[in-house]
């Protein structure tokens, strides 16, 4: 059965970054996705897959914007370690996303080093991979859409003429 | 002063050389290429050429388009280049007339492909850069708010 969860963006990247294991490494920048602030320092998102046990080494964002959602197929449990020493955490609800991560990310903000092994099939998780972004601005969703494409992703988008909005979705089938 | 005059000439002649290379410069090709002539004659679909196509104000690129003439045309372009699947949603929005947009990178991985689903048109784009292909995407945007 298929969960759906709209979150904000950050928590969705780390998700996101949990779910996906087809990449042996990513790197999702959003420093060209708004206009230029030389003020704000650029917000990276950087992934390391290890190709044989599917771990995702990841640096959260610091600084999340817009609206990501995230669906997978199953509940998974994912175990992730801080300083080598491992938490196990079930995710069956978007009170336990939203829990998980704010663990994560509170760690990952007093710099320890955090690795995350989802232990769901990473196959399965791959092939229902749904991530999807919302924005007025043009020039956001192609920078968006962009990093989808290269990542090998399809990207679907609509625009909403009564919010003005641009719809966006990534699928990897 | 010696040395002022031999700088300025130096200047003149990289400033000559520049010129003579800028104009010696490979023309850009407008062959249809391999995607036309793979599909010029594929029944139930209409494929063009257009040359040097501008999109928007400041860009001009070479683009094969796909349009589907009937719906075995139709079925045929979604194997060909494995449309990506709609979802309920967009399904929903295409009755009432609302377009959606699809994009993905082809199999060879130097082409783009821009789906619109209202037209059943596929318009096929080689990136060469990036700029070129933030142009193109952004006048599909544009075409799609503007419809």
């Amino acid at each position: 059965m298929k969960t759906t969860h709209r979150i904000a963006l950050a928590p969705s990247l780390l998700l996101a970054a949990m779910a996906v294991s087809s990449c042996s490494t990513w790197h999702l920048d959003r420093s060209h996705s708004r206009p230029m602030d030389p003020s704000r320092p650029s917000t990276t998102v950087s992934i390391d897959k290890a190709p044989d046990n599917h771990t995702v080494s990841v640096q959260p964002s610091k600084d999340p914007h817009g609206d990501i959602g995230l669906t997978f197929s199953d509940n998974p449990a994912f175990k992730y370690f801080v300083d080598n020493h491992m938490y196990t955490d079930e995710v069956r609800t978007e009170e336990d996303i939203t829990t998980l991560y704010i663990k994560i990310l509170g760690f990952a903000k007093l710099g320890r080093k955090i690795t995350i092994t989802s232990q769901s099939k990473p196959a399965a998780v791959d092939d229902n991979l749904k991530l999807t972004f919302t924005s007025p601005n043009e020039t956001d969703v192609i920078a968006w859409s962009k990093k989808m494409l290269h990542l090998g992703f399809s990207v679907t988008i609509d625009f909403d003429k009564t919010t003005r909005l641009y719809h966006c979705t990534a699928t990897k089938e | 002063m010696k040395r002022l005059i031999t700088i300025t000439l130096c200047l003149l002649a990289a400033a000559l050389v520049a010129v003579t290379a800028w104009h010696l410069r490979p023309a850009p090709s407008h062959a249809p290429g391999k995607l036309f002539s793979r599909y010029e004659h594929q029944p139930g679909v209409r494929v063009g050429f257009l040359a040097n196509f501008a999109f928007g104000d400041s860009l001009r690129a070479d683009v094969v388009t796909l349009e589907a003439l009937d719906s075995a045309g139709w079925l045929w372009m979604q194997s060909e280049f494995a449309f990506p699947q709609l979802d309920a949603r967009r399904d929903s929005l295409l009755a009432t007339g609302t377009d959606v947009l699809q994009t993905w990178i082809l199999a060879d991985g130097s082409s783009v492909a821009f789906l619109s689903r209202l037209d059943s048109a596929l318009c096929i784009v080689q990136t060469d850069s990036e700029q070129q292909f933030e142009k193109v995407f952004m006048y599909h945007l544009q075409k799609m708010k503007e419809q």
